[in-house]
Formats: structure tokens, sequence, C-alpha cells
């Protein structure tokens, strides 16, 4: 189950004083701290409950590299899409340049790809943003690629994506155009 | 990682352990009154096996299991999709007759009594919303936030007088010595079920429920804010934030509330029906023409497909872990609408209470007396800072309104992403082969849906009421540099944190881990595995 931590009726849960001492007090024998990918690895396996975006921060940018090797070569796809999560929640040049590679990836899955290009709506600067994403946008097969591209687009850079967006919608089959309506309604008024 | 080798060399019978008796009243076992060398597993010392790992889990017995007999049940749900964006249904449950011994629509605040057998292995309380609130505001450590109107017993009262579950009364830190643990939001269908706690398991275990007429009163989250004092503290937005709401004015909720016992002991060896329902698309990925860009998945072809083949022999195999075997495996499709619909995935971030992605999809599930499994092509969900996040599963309420097909709550989402990644399967079970991975996505959230928590949730400071599952708690397993975030709730533990601490950590191999990887092999305790066959879906 997806939790929602803090939405429970009954009183926040506090961990009693005496059971901390206690166990505080009982004999540990500590191993060597994990390494940051490890740490990493264990994160790609989140099942119903998203690793927090703060979690893949504190790793810091020496977690990029691993990320950005299980971004491009891992065969699993959930793995691929968590690693593209967590690139997007570390920020940086490296990082966005490889979710900018998924994001282009014309063959790649869609939750690797539709995770990359939200991550560079985080990650790349405004004005960065735009060259990115408008060549996915106008020319990438899928048409829930193109629309989540405008999506992304109206949310970050409205003001200089929208009069492209609109162009696009126009091209677009009438059949698509509902896919794209995210997008219209921020749209609006711009 | 072995999966199947390392469940038969840790498979230990309880039953087999003996040893002198032991108070063993919290969990996790740090305290306990037994030697050096022993643990108190279940209110017995037993030594210490020397394992690889880092303190002694105990494992349900693996059931021997036939192959599950697999059939294609047609396409489900109305050829065109309901008219309400928001459907509710109110359904009739599929179990044995006389499993069900109450039934009646009131208002909150109605006590209802009804009848429990002497010996009756467990007790569910369904609550199908008539008519509530949706939604209702909630202080909250950042101020203000908005919940779920979960619906939940206010009490519920055995023959005796004994209170089993008050939801006024705060969550223990330990809730292993709770009868009842109930801890998450169920807005419009909430489930409670008898026994998920190991105080409920040892009550059951000697001499079943007790006969009689028990009692419970009829609630949800408005009710209690409105209607009892316990909860002024905390319902409603800040006191400094104004207008402070009128609870007094929020309509009355009115349910229907069935109560299901199921009549003597569960059985040693459960059996398990699955429906699952196909979404064509693993992954949702598509050509520009629109077709599916990986092998589409088809449930009349289910017999020929090795991923779906693959899926459904692992997904028995961990379920055999549990002391449970799949007995019939439906497969169906989704109708036009539903699959266009659900094209794209899951979208979580989509998700409120009455619009709830998840909720709409899991009404489409089909009668019976099973567990309801969808095959999505993949999920959506984005953190509140506005990062994509990443998730392959999820499951309508722990537990799950079992046997009541057709609610919102009624069965669980697994990603099929990663059904057809198939690059790195070999012949032995690994969670690197993606039929493997998806099987144990969907043991999981089928754990949750029969009542298990997480052994231990990502901030390791919440843990199941389970006590033969070790807790890994942050301040004493996340690495020693990441401890100063576990009292502000910003530590995380992982699996292998679970393993590296000699002597209190644990869990990180358990199915019901909130994360899966290396060290995960599927592992089930033998009391989750009572909670499992004590729930109304294990026959």
């Amino acid at each position: 189950m997806l939790r929602i931590p803090g939405t429970r009726l009954r009183i926040t849960l506090v961990l009693p004083l005496a059971a901390v001492a206690l166990a505080a007090a009982s004999a540990r024998a500590e191993a060597p701290e994990p390494t940051v990918q490890e740490r990493a690895e264990a994160y790609l396996g989140a099942i119903d409950r998203p690793v927090p975006a703060t979690a893949w921060q504190a790793l810091g940018p020496d977690a990029v590299p691993f990320l950005e090797e299980v971004l491009r070569t891992d065969a699993i796809t959930s793995r691929r899409a968590a690693a593209a999560s967590g690139l997007a929640a570390i920020g940086g040049d490296r990082a966005a340049q490889a979710l900018l590679e998924a994001a282009q990836g014309e063959s790649e899955r869609w939750s690797v790809r539709s995770t990359a290009m939200r991550g560079l709506g985080k990650v790349l600067a405004p004005d960065r943003l735009p060259g990115a994403l408008r060549p996915i946008l106008e020319g990438t097969g899928a048409v829930a690629v193109r629309a989540l591209a405008a999506e992304v687009l109206s949310r970050e850079t409205p003001a200089v994506s929208c009069s492209a967006i609109r162009a696009q919608v126009a091209r677009e089959p009438t059949a698509d155009r509902a896919a794209f309506s995210k997008a219209t309604t921020r749209c609006r008024g711009q | 990682m072995k999966l199947r080798s390392a469940l038969a060399a840790t498979t230990i019978a309880l039953a087999a352990l003996g040893g002198t008796s032991c108070d063993s009243p919290s969990r996790n076992k740090i305290i306990c009154d037994c030697a050096q060398g022993q643990r108190c597993i279940s209110g017995r010392c037993v030594d210490v096996p020397k394992q690889d790992e880092s303190i002694f889990e105990p494992t349900a017995v693996r059931a021997d299991c036939p192959a599950p007999v697999q059939v294609y049940g047609g396409v489900v749900g109305p050829a065109a999709p309901p008219a309400a964006a928001c459907a509710r249904p109110i359904v009739d449950p599929r179990l044995p007759s006389d499993w069900v011994v109450h039934r009646e629509r009131v208002p909150v605040g109605t006590e209802i009594s009804f009848p429990v057998p002497a010996g009756a292995s467990g007790l569910t309380v369904v609550l199908q919303v008539v008519d509530a609130e949706e939604n209702l505001p909630f202080r909250s450590l950042n101020g203000v936030a908005t919940v779920p109107n979960t619906a939940v017993p206010l009490t519920i009262t055995d023959p005796g007088g004994q209170v089993w579950f008050d939801d006024r009364k705060p969550l223990p830190a330990d809730g292993t010595n709770e009868l009842v643990h109930f801890a998450l939001p169920s807005p419009f269908t909430g489930t409670l079920s008898i026994p998920n706690t190991s105080k409920a398991l040892e009550v059951v275990g000697t001499q079943g429920l007790p006969g009689g007429t028990w009692k419970l009163v009829v609630s949800d989250y408005a009710y209690e804010c409105a209607a009892t004092t316990e909860a002024a503290a905390i319902c409603g937005p800040a006191a400094n934030l104004t207008p402070a709401p009128d609870f007094a004015r929020y309509r009355a909720g009115v349910y229907d509330a069935t109560v299901i016992a199921r009549p003597g002991p569960a059985p040693d060896v459960g059996t398990l029906d699955v429906a699952l329902y196909v979404h064509p698309c693993p992954g949702g990925t598509y050509t520009a023409t629109g077709a599916c860009a990986v092998t589409p998945l088809s449930a009349p072809g289910f017999a020929s497909d090795p991923p779906m083949q693959r899926m459904v022999s692992s997904l028995a195999g961990f379920m055999a872990g549990a002391g449970v075997c799949l007995g019939t495996v439906t497969w169906y499709d989704l109708p036009d609408w539903a699959r266009e619909r659900w094209k794209s995935g899951l979208d979580l971030d989509a998700s409120t209470t009455c619009d709830l992605a998840l909720g709409q999809l899991l009404t489409l599930s089909v009668p019976g007396q099973h567990m309801n499994l969808f095959l999505v092509p993949t999920m959506l969900v984005t953190d509140s800072s506005g990062t994509p996040g990443n998730v392959v599963g999820i499951d309508g309420t722990i537990p799950g309104p079992s046997g009541f097909s057709g609610t919102v709550q009624s069965g669980a989402a697994i990603s099929a992403e990663g059904l057809r990644d198939t690059s790195r399967c070999t012949t032995e079970q690994s969670l690197s082969c993606g039929s493997d991975l998806t099987a144990y996505i969907a043991a999981h959230e089928t754990g949750h849906f029969l009542g298990l928590y997480h052994t231990s949730e990502a901030d390791g400071a919440e843990f199941d009421p389970i006590g033969d599952t070790p807790v890994c708690s942050c301040d004493q397993c996340a690495p020693a540099s990441d401890r100063a975030s576990c009292p502000v709730g910003r530590g995380i533990v992982t699996g292998p944190d679970c393993l590296r601490s000699l002597s209190s950590c644990g869990g990180g191999r358990n199915l019901m881990f909130w994360l899966l990887g290396s060290v995960s092999t599927g592992r089930i305790s033998p009391e989750q595995s009572r909670v499992i066959r004590a729930n109304p879906l294990v026959r």
C-alpha cells in the first residue's frame, strides 16, 4: 500500500524513550558503512512507496555515475525508471544529460522516458528546458510522449513554450488532442 | 539471489523448536528473559542457529502445492464506461453464507450486535459507504492537511465486555500487544480484520474467538471528529487558522456494515484463488501508429506466453512460502474503454478520494472469493517536491475487503512493465528476472490485501504488529552517518541495513519489507502466515 505518513487520525507514533535507551545499550557489532553505490542500489527496489527525494539527495552527486549506468544499461525497466527518479532528485549537469538521453530515446520504455522527461523539468534551468523538450514535443512518434513534453513545458516554462504547444496541438489529429488537455489548460491566458 | 534454495534452507517449523517458555512482550525481542544464545520466539526460548544474517528469523512452513489451475474468464466490466465519474458500488459478499453473521445499513454512531460462533478463527468488518463526507481537515505537524474520511468502527467489544478495538486510542509504538491494529486511511470502503496482531493470534490460537454476542459501533473519521472528545485535539486545522471547521455540520455518514465470522480453525495449508486482469500493453510504450511497442499480453493466450506462465509459477512459489497454495488462476481481459483509459498506466497523482484512479480500476473486479490483481502498464507518481517517483505496486487498503469484489478497494494493481524483461531469466527464481520480479510485487501486494503491513516502514520508525518479524529501526540499523536523521523521520532503512547489525536488526529479507532487492528472499514468518491463512479469502 502506498502509505501516506501523518494522515492517521490517532496521535503520532512516538517511540518510548525507555525502549530507545535499552536498544542503544544493547551490544551491537557495527559493519562498515555502506557505500553510496550500495545505498543507491537499495533505493532502486521501491515497491509501493517511492523513495523520498530527500533520501536520493542525501546520497549526493557521488551516486550519479552509478544511477547513470543503471539508467543506460539495466535490463529491468523499473530499475531504470527508479534510477531516472534518483537522478531527477539529485540533479546537476551530469544527471541532466543522462535524463535527456533517456527522454530522447525513441526505443526507451514509457515509464523510464516519462520519468526522465518529468525529471528534466526539475533539474534543467528554465532557459535550457525548451531546447531539450521542444524536439520531443514536435518530433517524437508516440502521442503520449509528445503530450507529456507539452505538459512539462507548460508547467515549467509557460511564457516561452505555450505558443509552440498550441502550434503542436493544432498539428495533432483531432482524436489525439485530448491528450494535451493538461498543457492547454495551463497555457490558457499565456 | 536464488530464492527457492534460500527458502528451502531457512524453513523452520516453530512447532519443532521446543524450548522453555518465556515472556516476549515486545517485538524484535531485543529484551527477553532467555539465556544467552537464545531468543524468545512466540513465547518460547529457542537456540539461535548460526546463520549468514543478523538475527534469527523464523520462517513459515512452506506448503507443498500442486500447480494452480489456470483458465480464461473473458472480458470484465461494462462494455461502456460507467456514467458516474466516481463510482462507489456497494456489493454483496461472495463468501460462504454461514460466514456472514450480520449485515445492516446504519448511520455512524449506531451500535450493532452480531453473533460469533465459539472457536471462530477470524472476524472481518466491512463498511461500505452509502453516503458520507469525503474528506476532512486534520492537524498535522505542518499545519493543516486533508485526509480521506476513513470508514472504521469506533469500537469492537466481545461478549465478555473486553474492548478489542477503540480507534480513539493512540497507536502504540509496539503493535504486537494490540488485539487489533488499524493504521491506514481507507475511504468509502473500510475493512478491519481479526487476527492481524500477535496478541490476537495468541487468543485465536488457543481457543478461538470468544463465542457469543459481539458489538461494534459504526463510525468514520468525520464522526470521530464531530462526536467524540478524544479526537478534538487532532481534528481540524491548527488553532491559529481560521475559520475553524464546524464538525457538527458534517453530515452523518451512512454505511452498509457487514460482519464476517470465520467458523472453526483456519487451514494449516490454505488455498487462494486469484483473478488476474490484464492490460495488453506492459510498460505502456506505443509506436507512432498506436501499437504496443512490446509483445502484448493476451489473457486468452496465457498458456502459450512463457513470461505470463513464469509469473504465475513464481507467484505460486512465493505464496507457498506463506503456507498458501494457489488454487484457480483466472485470466481476464479489460474492456476496450478501460484499456484506453489506463493505456499509459495508473496515474497515482490523479488519485483523489473521489476520482480514485486505482479505485475506479478496482471496481471492475468480478465477484468471487478470490484475490484481484490488475496488471497495469506502469505507474506514475510524483512526490510533494514535484520530483517523479517510482512505484511498481499498490494495494487498495490493509486489509482489503475480502470477498467483496467490485468496490473501490477490492484488490491491488501491479506494474507489468517488467514482465517481459526476461533477458536475465535463468532456471532459478531470481529478482533479476522480470517475470519473477513482477510475481514478487504481486505477492507483496497480496500480503497487504490479506492483512500484512510492512515489517518496517521506510523511516524505520513504524513496524508491523507481528512479533516474529524482527524490526529494522532507524536508530539501530541505519548507517551511523544517517542516524541523526532518524528522530526527525527523515532516516531510511534498506534491506542490507537490516542485515548489517548483529544483534538487533532484521526483516530485510521478508516479503513484506518495504523495498525489494539483492537480499530479498520473500520470507514469511509463521505469524504472518497465520494472519494470511485466517483471511476470508483463503480457503
